[in-house]
């Protein structure tokens, strides 16, 4: 344990705030939400994957009873939008052509959703089919259909660089690795699926309650496509129920939006699983080919990646994701000589975007399996070939970011100890043991996301009562940020926790802030929510300091009492202070206001050179599998996860994220897969598309690596996506132990390991 | 929008009156999974019958030498059925693993086998016992063999005007034992890859009589009859065993889905049939 | 035609008209706003609307409203006592972390309850067998397990 610093609030396990609302069903998500006067609307979607769309017929639907609109391309300002400046490629309704199967063509508000739906049926539209591609690289070659006319080659994005010489690295190695590998496309499975109310304003104003990870950054892309400005959007985020990094931007907000806007009434949409299904946005699923050289004691001397991704017809974030999976795994292990070519392709497909681990779960599943191959022909231990390797505190990698703290090789250490120390119990008859291992890196706050935009803020109220509201611009979508930031904002302002509330997410609000993604709530969003607390903390000590007569730099507190350092007995309560402060500044609280940025400046976008997040996150985990030979059906035994992320804030919810995120790498070690035939997703509901159950999941032990971090809030670090990463290759690691093959793709399903177990045993025979 | 006519009788005949009244109504039971044809849109609805308020259709009874099973007894009442654990443990055991416990709340046996899924847990079970579905329709009543009601994926041995009333079911000779089991993507609620399902009498290690039946692997839940001669009067050995899991691998019929492939579906049976021999086999030596 | 339908919901008698083809989780959420059991699937898939019919768990979305006509239903607004003290497993999910985003927790909460309604000491096996078709993505379903075993002894210390 590291030393407690005598933290009141850091580093206990308090109960998430909003658990009292959820544990009662208080908890109002958007589809529990209902208006006076509320409209439901429903998304008519495209069944071929590239068509022109001929005519579009809405007479018949607008004349059934309880119809009150339909709405399509017509009653929308027809801009060219999107998420990243670099791919503006949506519209709100599909214009001229659909591009995949499920893209938005139009919307129905009626007075009930079974007339919403029977209105669908109503609509005639005429298409001519478009010949439509799929394949990822067969979109690139010359020739291939043209989905978006800007981008003629289908290329969305091309990234290409590299540091140190790749060629001299090649060189003085003493063995040559080439891999193939293909992380597939899945999907999030958050239970809430996207949904949206809306409700019209006076004049152009809209008030809108959508989940959503990035509220504010939202605003700006949903003014453009709505041709408003930002400030006629109060966006308000409720309880959410779960994102994973799907709830992004996604259209069938503004078609809510345009929905309330005809009809001048609220309107509430939410997708059906099938739809979620269908037009979300899944992983982007990620093909390399990879060439690496190594050092007989495994040090690595170079690394070369060539990596085609699936945008799908539309960018949501593909091309950030991309970038990502090219370069961020130079953070996990010091590679001197790199280099690489990512190219992400236009398809007829679901748009594709994030998805926890944002491309560096894609290239972490790849280098994880790269060093189990590498060490096995350089006859080292898999931890071996890590160790020498792995990152190191301090260190500046050849992409120019510093890391700061790194437990990284006691991560290793730790899960390695734990598993030695297991209860040794007896294989099954007809079942093989394996056990393998993978670490993982991420970001703590990637800083070039949004570029311009960089850190984070709050604005933090002390009440006439003494009680304190935090009222931030990030996003709380179950994860326990919330929390996290009631108890940073305790901790720094010497409050009692349960003094402290958390407000809503809402623009009309909050302060400007990012949002969920990059694991940087903790880092990034804590950083601001002590800048905020040191500002109102300065307000309220100098107005303690004229109340007790000493100088404000004299005081302390603790518990929601201000003392006197030399005399603690001389005190006031924060309401004493606070009563004071509001009745004499004319119903004034004490507000403060305040910022966070590293101040670093951003990344190259050309050379993608400079520090790209305040901090750097690291973990190892083991898993031990139990593969039935006569089935091929793998249980997951023993699991044991480290992580190094900072000083836990609350052991209790980080526990939970590691967790949770063990749950989600089994599934896509496993079972996962979008099985998607000439552009349709065949196992488009959870029939089919499998996701872990209670049975599925072993009992996992996790171990916090605890560093003190310099730009952490009080140490601490994010942990959110590092979760993720390291699953699916452990696990498919300790397949390949038990059998002695190699998987490079995901997911290795029963059958796919049965199909080995029988080529290995003909091979033995042989 | 016209809403369909929905009926509630509480008495077999008054269903009955019904079904001559409205021929062309569904008759709903548990209902799990119909409704869901209904959220995809797959089944159209002029009328419900709602046959869950028929009580004189929800029993199990030991009648001595057989045991009757009211065609809406829930899965749930199965798989906690004293009776059926000791008379018919492989039906409890499929039972206990069909689908979730709120929706085995819902599903009815009758249900069960009317929708006549290929995958259905109770299918293998039932084919293996000697025992008739009995269904009910104005003219009187009609006896089908258990064996003989699966027709097809969602056909059964049903005419119009019919309803399933119960299943009766003929007890083994002491001695026999059962077992059932499915294999499945995931351990949590999942449906069956493939199924199967196994009656053995030994005589020592001689197999007297065996029985098995496999699921998800043909249009319906079918007899393994190579199978069973392969076995039929042989001396048990790991040899046998391993011949009997061949022979149901390569006569079952399965095909290819998004599911699985007909290959690997062949797989399992093998693994599923070799398990419940030599799990049986070594129960009965004891 | 609509049909009129009665029921009893958390201990409160409620007349409503239903269309005969809509599901009890679209009554209870859409004309009684008791927004507690939430759809995930509307298949019975995911669990998350879990409701508790005349004693025993059920999947709403796999209910007809009629059928649930004189039927007793319990939801997650129902496990709380009238004095505003919780159920032990509402406690435990709390403590525990079992809650995250919270959309499963209802149905996750309801399943539990209708488990220690007829198994008050439960293995741990057989809470995660009862629970196999709740769907949760956030938690690895650990702190969801210790939860319910830690309400089932908290139970069985009061009696």
């Amino acid at each position: 344990m590291a030393e407690n610093k005598g933290f009141n609030c850091i580093g206990k396990s308090v109960a998430a705030s909003g658990a009292w609302e959820k544990a009662t069903g208080r908890a109002q998500y958007v589809p529990d939400m209902k208006l006076p006067g509320m409209l439901y609307g429903k998304m008519l979607r495209s069944p071929y994957a590239h068509a022109r769309i001929v005519n579009i017929d809405t007479s018949k639907a607008e004349a059934l009873e309880g119809v009150k609109a339909v709405a399509t391309i017509k009653d929308t300002p027809q801009v060219n939008f999107g998420p990243m400046g670099t791919n503006e490629d949506w519209y709100i309704f599909a214009k001229d052509k659909v591009r995949f199967i499920g893209d938005e063509v139009a919307a129905v508000a009626a007075i009930d959703e079974a007339t919403a739906e029977a209105a669908l049926d109503l609509i005639e539209v005429t298409y001519e089919e478009l010949p439509a591609v799929f394949d990822m690289e067969e979109a690139m070659k010359e020739g291939s259909p043209v989905i978006n006319e800007k981008w003629p080659d289908n290329i969305a994005s091309q990234k290409h660089f590299g540091q140190g010489d790749i060629e001299a690295g090649f060189a003085e190695a003493d063995l040559i690795v080439e891999e193939e590998f293909y992380t597939n496309e899945v999907y999030q499975s958050y239970m809430e699926t996207m949904c949206a109310l809306v409700r019209p304003e006076k004049g152009s104003r809209l008030t809108m309650w959508v989940p959503i990870q990035i509220a504010n950054k939202a605003r700006l892309v949903y003014a453009k496509a709505l041709g408003i400005s930002p400030e006629d959007i109060r966006l308000i985020k409720p309880f959410m129920g779960g994102g994973f990094g799907a709830k992004f931007e996604t259209n069938i907000h503004l078609a809510c939006a345009v929905l309330a806007r005809k009809t001048g009434r609220p309107v509430k949409m939410i997708n059906s699983r099938h739809e979620d299904f269908a037009a979300g946005n899944p992983r982007v699923p990620i093909k390399y080919r990879v060439k690496m050289g190594f050092k007989k004691d495994g040090t690595c001397t170079a690394k070369y990646m060539h990596l085609v991704g699936n945008n799908g017809c539309r960018t949501v974030y593909g091309p950030a994701i991309m970038s990502t999976a090219c370069y961020r795994i130079d953070a996990l292990y010091k590679f001197p000589n790199v280099k690489v070519d990512g190219y992400l392709t236009y398809t007829n497909t679901v748009p594709t975007g994030c998805f926890r681990g944002f491309g560096n779960a894609q290239s972490i599943f790849m280098i994880e399996r790269m060093m189990d191959i590498a060490a096995e022909k350089l006859g080292l231990r898999p931890e071996e070939i890590r160790k020498v390797n792995a990152m190191t505190p301090n260190f500046t990698n050849p992409h120019g970011w510093r890391v700061g703290t790194c437990g990284l090789t006691e991560s290793i250490d730790a899960v390695l100890e734990a598993a030695q120390n297991r209860p040794k119990t007896e294989v099954s008859p007809g079942k093989l043991r394996g056990i393998g291992m993978a670490c993982c890196n991420h970001v703590s706050g990637n800083r070039g996301f949004f570029p311009t935009f960089d850190g984070s803020s709050s604005l933090i109220r002390i009440a006439e009562d003494g009680k304190i509201t935090v009222f931030h611009g990030e996003c709380d979508m179950g994860q326990g940020q919330d929390t996290v930031f009631a108890q940073i904002a305790a901790e720094e302002l010497g409050a009692k926790f349960s003094d402290v509330r958390v407000a809503e997410q809402d623009s009309q609000i909050s302060p400007w802030g990012l949002g969920s993604y990059a694991t940087r709530g903790t880092t990034v969003g804590g950083n601001g929510i002590i800048a905020g607390c040191k500002a109102a903390k300065k307000i309220l000590f100098e107005e303690a300091g004229a109340m007790l007569g000493v100088d404000a730099d004299q005081l302390d507190s603790r518990e929601s009492i201000i003392f006197w350092k030399r005399r603690p007995e001389k005190s006031l309560t924060f309401s004493e202070v606070g009563a004071h402060y509001v009745f004499n500044h004319a119903g004034s609280c004490i507000i403060g206001n305040g910022y966070y940025r590293t101040g670093d400046p951003l990344p190259d976008p050309k050379t993608s050179y400079g520090n790209v997040s305040p901090a750097y996150i690291f973990g190892c985990h083991m898993a031990e599998v139990e593969i039935d030979t006569l089935t091929g059906h793998v249980d997951v035994v023993n699991y044991w996860a480290a992580h190094d992320s900072g000083r836990p804030i609350n052991p209790t919810l980080l526990r939970g994220q590691i967790e949770g995120g063990i749950g989600m790498g089994l599934g896509w070690a496993l079972w996962e897969d979008m099985i998607i035939k000439d552009g349709k997703v065949l196992n488009d509901g959870f029939l089919d598309y499998r996701i872990p159950g209670t049975v599925d999941m072993p009992r996992m032990t996790t171990i916090f690596i605890e560093t003190d971090e310099p730009n952490g809030p009080f140490g601490a670090k994010g942990i959110g996506e590092a979760a993720i990463n390291p699953v699916a290759p452990a696990i498919v690691n300790a397949v390949c132990n038990a059998l002695g093959v190699h998987f490079n793709e995901l997911p290795v399903t029963p059958a796919r390991i049965l199909a080995a177990l029988k080529t290995r045993n003909k091979h033995q025979v042989i | 929008m016209q809403d369909p006519i929905y009926l509630k009788p509480e008495t077999l005949d008054r269903a009955l009156d019904y079904l001559t009244e409205y021929p062309q109504a569904t008759l709903w039971a548990g209902g799990t999974d119909l409704i869901v044809h209904l959220e995809h849109k797959k089944l159209k609805v002029s009328g419900i019958i709602d046959l869950t308020s028929i009580p004189e259709l929800r029993f199990i009874e030991d009648c001595g030498d057989k045991v009757r099973i009211g065609a809406l007894t829930t899965i749930y009442e199965i798989q906690t059925s004293p009776v059926i654990k000791k008379e018919f443990a492989f039906l409890a055991q499929a039972a206990l693993v069909l689908a979730s416990w709120q929706i085995r709340t819902l599903a009815t046996i009758g249900g069960n086998i009317v929708t006549a899924a290929p995958s259905a847990e109770t299918g293998c079970p039932l084919i293996l016992l000697d025992g008739n579905i009995i269904v009910q329709s104005k003219n009187g009543e009609r006896k089908i063999p258990t064996n003989q009601f699966f027709k097809g994926p969602g056909k059964c041995d049903l005419a119009p005007g019919e309803i399933v009333k119960e299943i009766e079911l003929e007890k083994l000779p002491h001695g026999y034992q059962t077992i059932y089991q499915k294999e499945r993507l995931r351990r949590s609620m999942d449906i069956a890859l493939a199924n199967a399902a196994c009656v053995l009498n030994l005589d020592g290690d001689k197999c007297q009589e065996v029985r098995i039946g496999l699921g998800a692997v043909a249009p319906v839940p079918m007899r393994a009859v190579k199978t069973e001669a392969v076995l039929n009067g042989q001396v048990m050995s790991d040899e046998l065993v391993e011949k009997a899991a061949q022979t149901a691998a390569s006569e079952c019929k399965p095909i290819t889905d998004i599911r699985a492939t007909a290959d690997y579906r062949r797989d399992l049976i093998y693994a599923l049939v070799k398990r419940q021999l030599t799990a049986l086999w070594k129960a009965g030596a004891e | 035609m609509k049909i009129p339908i009665s029921l009893t919901v958390n201990g409160d008698k409620y007349d409503v008209m239903v269309s005969p083809l809509s599901k009890l989780v679209d009554v209870l959420r859409d004309d009684l706003l008791i927004t507690g059991p939430k759809k995930g699937c509307a298949e019975g898939e995911c669990g998350a609307c879990t409701v508790i019919m005349d004693g025993k768990p059920v999947s709403s979305c796999l209910v007809l409203a009629p059928q649930a006509d004189g039927k007793e239903i319990t939801t997650i607004e129902g496990l709380e006592r009238e004095d505003g003290t919780l159920d032990p497993i509402q406690e435990e999910f709390m403590n525990s972390a079992a809650i995250q985003c919270g959309y499963c927790s209802p149905g996750m909460m309801i399943m539990s309850k209708a488990l220690l309604m007829v198994n008050p000491h439960p293995t741990e096996e057989e809470v995660r067998d009862a629970l196999s078709g709740n769907l949760c993505r956030c938690t690895g379903y650990q702190q969801i397990v210790d939860a319910v075993m830690a309400a089932a002894e908290k139970e069985r210390g009061g009696e």
